[in-house]
């Protein structure tokens, strides 16, 4: 199955330039050559990617030491690699992308971060690690996105996929994911789903019913599937994980001034108050959070979720 | 696993609300990168206040409760202060008159003896080699520095940095505090913080708070000085002195922006109060 990429993808051809600028001319240059490649991705976006350290400051909400070793699941460029490693013994960035991995490896070099390993990790369903080699792993952004690289029921994938996470941990490890609300606010008030080709309505929609808009519109079936409050909750404990705490983010988890507890309505309100009262809202924001709080139900429709879970 | 809190991610800290029951206790603030030692004058400045007696009243500061380090960082544990962003001045003047009243309050327990002159001649042997212009007020706030002694000054009194509920304010954020800060400093930093909600230009705040057509703001000012014991004459030399502090905050932090602001900041030197006009428009 081929899937369209989103614009975002930077192929083959540009990592190959990439190193090669690397090797003939420096890291400086090689990036520079790189951000000019604005018709594939926006420079601010790269810089973001690899710079921004606030996108993850959720780990302050993880109980990390300076011994705790962590693998960074689907690490991507590295950033959140990046702002882990001074916090951890050891991080183990793991990537399926053969080019990204490349590109981190030699991000961190270039900046001397040594407790870093990049890893390439060719199936998520048996990781190259011995059971309990982890004191927490990292999923920011990527279990939705397990599915499409492995056959099966979507739900299915994502349980077999943390069971495997969990064989990993250590007893008692920390298991981390960010992932969007299938009926967060945004979805529902017309945000296009940039996981599937940037289809309208698609996760809230039923799964056969967003299938068929999938294969209609993209001719692939539609498999990034997030899911609601509860069922994000019945997920995680099915493949044996338990303490589960979820949080959301103002506005969402890439760009984010806030996170709070979303188990404890009393605490969403108080803090939609002080949200709405401090900062620049949409009136898509002003209004889910009025609705939300009002109905004291702001969970089910929160744009996204973070999890903090034990192994049982 | 940390139970019960929240995380606030700004520019300069993280900050993990620690909550009992449905309601926060304290703050945990944790710095960036390079704020180290900014998060330390925090300290000494909030113990400071609370040994003064200024941490409680209807202004007041957060509670410095302990402090820590933690991956070779240091981190502060402070009360939780409540509240929101202020309106605007308008249509929210008891509390700013209950603020420049603390902050008036505050210059009479300054921390240090002594005149301001050596903390002037520090500034402007930072300032002046790069922002040559500073050179036409170096007499003026040279005189006026030997007039004054150093008080505590915040340092950075944005709305940002204020929290109001029920007529009560709660300043926040110290970091950029110091002992031998210049009178009036703060209260202008409000002030003109205020009115630059407003424009979006420094240029205008600054001459809409000295040409009259903002009279709420000046009555505040001169509400200050009275307190203070600030002479009209002294207004202007004291204003110049602010702009020096800030442009020599801009060429210690080499703050993003810092040419356009430096220049915002220049063509503000040139603005002067109008006592003449103020005379007729106050009646006080």
């Amino acid at each position: 199955m081929t899937y369209r990429y989103s614009k975002d993808h930077i192929g083959t051809q540009h990592y190959d330039e990439f190193f090669r600028n690397l090797d003939a001319h420096g890291w400086k240059t090689a990036m520079d050559r790189l951000m000019t490649l604005q018709d594939i991705i926006k420079p601010q976006k790269i810089s973001m990617f690899l710079s921004d350290q606030r996108r993850n400051d959720f780990i302050f909400l993880l109980p990390l030491g300076e011994e705790s070793v962590v693998l960074d699941y689907g690490s991507g460029w590295g950033n959140t690699t990046f702002t882990l490693a001074p916090y951890c013994k050891q991080v183990v960035a793991m990537e399926a992308d053969h080019g990204r991995l490349r590109f981190s490896a030699a991000h961190f070099a270039h900046r001397g971060v040594y407790n870093v390993t990049p890893v390439r990790s060719g199936n998520a369903l048996s990781l190259p690690f011995r059971d309990n080699s982890f004191d927490a792993v990292i999923m920011n952004g990527v279990l939705e996105w397990t599915p499409r690289s492995i056959n099966g029921p979507p739900e299915e994938v994502h349980k077999q996929v943390l069971t495997e996470v969990r064989r990993v941990l250590k007893s008692n490890g920390t298991l981390q994911i960010s992932i969007e609300n299938r009926f967060g606010y945004a979805y529902l008030l017309g945000k296009r789903d940039h996981h599937c080709g940037g289809l309208r309505w698609a996760p809230f929609l039923p799964r056969p019913l967003a299938n068929l808009y999938s294969w209609l519109w993209l001719r692939q079936p539609y498999r990034t599937w997030f899911y609601s409050y509860g069922r994000l909750r019945e997920v995680i404990s099915g493949a044996g994980f338990g303490d589960t705490q979820i949080y959301s983010y103002f506005h969402n988890h890439v760009r984010y001034s806030h996170m709070y507890l979303l188990d404890d309505e009393a605490n969403v309100s108080r803090k939609a108050h002080e949200i709405l009262a401090n900062q620049r809202v949409t009136w898509k924001d002003r209004l889910a959070y009025r609705l939300g709080c009002r109905l004291r139900q702001f969970r089910w429709i929160a744009q996204d979720f973070m999890v903090v879970t034990k192994k049982n | 696993m940390p139970r019960n809190v929240n995380l606030r991610s700004t520019k300069r800290h993280v900050l993990l609300e620690v909550m009992a029951g449905d309601r926060p206790v304290c703050i945990v603030k944790y710095p960036r990168a390079q704020e180290e030692s900014f998060l330390r004058n925090e300290a000494e400045t909030l113990d400071w206040l609370h040994h003064a007696g200024l941490c409680t009243g209807p202004v007041s500061t957060p509670r410095l409760i302990g402090q820590g380090v933690a991956f070779n960082r240091i981190y502060l544990i402070q009360d939780f202060a409540e509240g929101e962003v202020p309106a605007r001045l308008e249509e929210n003047e008891a509390p700013a008159i209950a603020l420049v009243d603390w902050l008036a309050d505050v210059m009479s327990k300054a921390r240090e003896e002594g005149t301001l002159t050596g903390t002037v001649q520090r500034m402007l042997d930072r300032v002046l080699p790069k922002y040559p212009a500073v050179e036409a007020v170096k007499r003026p706030t040279e005189a006026v520095a030997g007039r004054y002694r150093p008080v505590l000054m915040h340092g950075d009194l944005s709305y940002q940095n204020l929290l109001v509920r029920d007529g009560a304010v709660s300043l926040i954020d110290w970091e950029y505090a110091r002992a031998d800060g210049i009178p009036m400093a703060d209260v202008l930093d409000f002030l003109l913080y205020d009115l630059y909600r407003d424009t979006k230009d420094y240029g205008a705040a600054v001459r809409g708070l000295f040409s009259g057509n903002r009279p709420q703001h000046w009555a505040l000012l001169k509400r200050y000085c009275r307190a203070g014991g600030i002479s009209d004459d002294d207004i202007r030399p004291l204003f110049q002195l602010f702009v020096l502090s800030k442009l020599d905050l801009l060429v210690r932090l080499s703050a993003p922006r810092a040419e356009q602001k430096a220049k915002e900041l220049l063509e503000a030197l040139s603005e002067s109060p109008h006592e003449s006009l103020q005379a007729q428009r106050d009646p006080a």
